[in-house]
């Protein structure tokens, strides 16, 4: 699926430009639809116009229901009203802060004022989540400028900046522990922008605009972020030029010790910074590739030896420094990662390159980055490009997954005798349930992953863990640890207990760990819980969607009959009296309290 | 100085981009209910692309005014000179 349009380029677009670009996009374009809801105590049809737009734009088919001004309070309650007759899949509060202040001026109880509110917009989620949304997206509120006690305003309990900076605390800190909210930051975005402006009062007064509409584009894009993210689209990779995008010169010209990189200059400390921030990038789970028009060996040199540089060569999965065109490389890249276009972003100070990768490879987003190094940092924080949803312990060790898979990929080139080099690997797998450990992954798993995804059942914290409590399903997640290193948590199931049939409702795998026949050994641990509980058959499901076609025959592969085949779901079914585990499968597994899920 | 044309023109390219309408023709009678599209969102959207545009700013009170597209570019006119 091409994208309509990348991006970034969104955040740079102007308001009617949006509204008139998303107007050409028609439901063919888009390869997904989304059904939402969009209430506000602001005028909203600027907003859900916008956002609407930057969906389509991105390829999702927004399916909106807009509510009437200011009527969240009747809208969530009323469940026979016209919110739950739309059925959204994610609904959007957009609160403002010119409605609190007014309620704050009429309220009769200004010391419980706050928690009033939390309260009230807290109860809104559980209506909309108990009425069957699968996500809620609240905006928090942009804390004003007017301030009544001067900078005492920050630490005086009655100002109202205290008041709201206090309430956005305490969304941001309910909506982590609820899992199935997310905020949407107009407060930073409002900061980013200046609130001089986003707070154009006359927006308010002429009609309830909550901020100045020049500054639509940039709100709905990262609320598009988090819904595109939702359905498994994120940037999980950059990569990166090397002269004058990582250092200041041209190498080969200027030499190991010629590059601008530290307090050599001020250029060099703008370099520096903008190393640093990909740095605390990796350091959260977002992989680093170079690709760059340079001999490897000078290249290893500068990361190696030169005292300024803060990444070095291990902060990158991958380091391709030759002088293929850059499209060559880029497929090189990815088809040692194996992770798919749409989640890469390139950066690189060219503007040939730039636009010689964009028209190749469209799908990888090239943001147009500006002439000057120092407004690097500034302006790909404008494009919002790294929109997550929770942080695991495999976000922080990614990196490394991927360099031991490089190696693994090196090796079992070399290898003629794939059996063997796959026994060679020594691969132990840990399988657990779904537990405070394993959960943020395999929540991760879920929401991720495109391609070995059998259902692509998009689960929120709160539904997994029901399911892990559920004494009829069995879930578990799988971790994978062989002779080069740890691979994390890279697969998981969720099986339930139907009559006397174990129904495998989710599978989602890792591609990282594709060819090492962990699909086989996935099965032969679902066949051993079939067994454990006296279930006869074992049914797989399968949902097509455009990007798991990987496994559409995964289930008759290993060793499955149809049974049923619908338009958008098929059943297999495989007997367990008639099944063996294969005699050479190279994974030794490892139970952990698997009787207690 | 700006002279009152190339007011009209600049505004009306203004009009036709954001109203998506390439036909449109300003003249100083034409009010919203005249012309497709323009509703009191796309106004929103019109003052505030005239403003950028302009590299002006109109009153709260300035806005409330306009009685016709004529009363709207005289003020932008009397801003510009």
């Amino acid at each position: 699926m091409t994208l309509t349009i990348q991006p970034w380029k969104i955040s740079e677009m102007s308001l009617a430009d949006l509204i008139n670009g998303g107007k050409l996009v028609d439901r063919k374009a888009c390869g997904v639809a989304l059904r939402m809801a969009v209430l506000g105590d602001c005028a909203t049809q600027h907003y859900t116009n916008c956002l609407s737009a930057a969906l389509k734009l991105r390829g999702i088919w927004p399916e909106v229901y807009e509510a009437e001004y200011d009527t969240i309070r009747q809208e969530t309650i009323d469940r026979s009203g016209p919110l739950y007759a739309h059925a959204p899949n994610a609904v959007i509060f957009f609160n403002c802060l010119q409605k609190l202040e007014e309620r704050f001026r009429k309220s009769q109880n200004r010391v419980n004022f706050i928690d009033s509110i939390l309260d009230e917009i807290i109860d809104n989620w559980n209506n909309v989540l108990s009425g069957g949304a699968r996500v809620v997206l609240q905006h928090n509120f942009c804390i004003p400028v007017f301030r009544t006690f001067g900078n005492y305003s920050v630490a005086c309990e009655d100002s109202f900046v205290f008041m709201i900076a206090r309430l956005n605390e305490a969304l941001a800190r309910n909506a982590g522990e609820n899992g199935a909210v997310r905020i949407v930051d107009t407060e930073g975005q409002a900061a980013f922008f200046g609130k001089r402006e986003w707070l154009d009062e006359r927006f308010w007064c002429q009609a309830k605009q909550a901020l100045s509409p020049r500054f639509l584009p940039c709100l709905v894009k990262s609320v598009s972020d988090i819904l595109a993210e939702r359905i498994g689209r994120s940037t999980k990779c950059i990569i990166l030029d090397l002269d004058n995008t990582l250092w200041g010169g041209i190498l080969a010209d200027v030499g190991y010790e010629g590059i601008e990189i530290g307090d050599v200059s001020s250029l060099g400390l703008a370099f520096q910074r903008f190393q640093s921030a990909l740095l605390q990038l990796k350091d959260r789970g977002v992989i680093l590739a170079i690709c760059s028009k340079n001999d490897e060996e000078n290249v290893r040199r500068v990361f190696s030896e030169h005292p300024d540089m803060v990444l070095k060569a291990s902060d990158f999965v991958k380091i391709v420094a030759n002088f293929e065109d850059k499209v060559t490389n880029i497929r090189a890249i990815q088809s040692a990662l194996d992770i798919s276009l749409d989640s890469m972003v390139f950066i690189d100070d060219s503007a040939f390159e730039r636009d010689y990768v964009r028209t190749s490879l469209p799908e990888i987003q090239v943001p147009d980055l500006p002439e000057d190094p120092a407004e690097f940092l500034t302006k790909i924080a404008g494009w919002n490009l790294f929109e997550t949803g929770g942080l695991s312990a495999e976000d922080r060790k990614r990196t490394e997954f991927y360099q031991a898979n490089v190696q693994r990929q090196e090796q079992q080139a070399q290898s003629s005798d794939l059996p063997a080099y796959l026994r060679g690997l020594k691969m132990v797998a840990d399988i657990r349930p779904f537990d405070g450990f394993t959960l943020p992954r395999a929540l991760q798993l879920f929401q991720r992953s495109n391609q070995f995804n059998l259902t692509t059942i998009r689960y929120t914290d709160s539904e997994l863990l029901r399911l892990a409590k559920n004494s009829d399903c069995d879930a578990f997640t799988v971790r994978l640890q062989d002779r080069l290193g740890d691979n994390g948590i890279i697969a998981a199931v969720i099986a339930r207990r139907v009559s006397s049939d174990l129904y495998v409702d989710s599978w989602v795998m890792s591609c990282r760990v594709l060819g090492r026949r962990v699909e086989e050994f996935t099965l032969d641990i679902v066949i051993e819980i079939a067994r454990r509980h006296g279930c006869g058959r074992v049914i797989g499901e399968y949902r097509p969607t455009p990007k798991n076609k990987l496994v559409s025959d995964l289930y008759p592969k290993l060793g499955f009959t149809l049974d049923s085949d619908e338009q958008n779901k098929k059943l297999f079914r495989l007997n367990v009296d008639g099944y063996s585990r294969p005699a050479d499968l190279p994974i030794v597994a490892n139970f952990f309290q698997l009787d207690e899920v | 100085m700006v002279s009152r044309a190339d007011v009209v023109s600049k505004a009306q390219s203004i009009f036709r981009q954001v109203l998506n309408n390439q036909n449109l023709t300003l003249t100083d009678n034409l009010t919203a209910p005249d012309v497709e599209g323009w509703d009191s969102l796309n106004h929103i959207t019109l003052v505030m692309t005239l403003e950028e545009q302009f590299n002006v700013k109109f009153t709260t009170r300035e806005v409330m005014g306009w009685q016709n597209v004529g009363e709207m570019l005289d003020c932008l006119e009397k801003k510009l000179s």
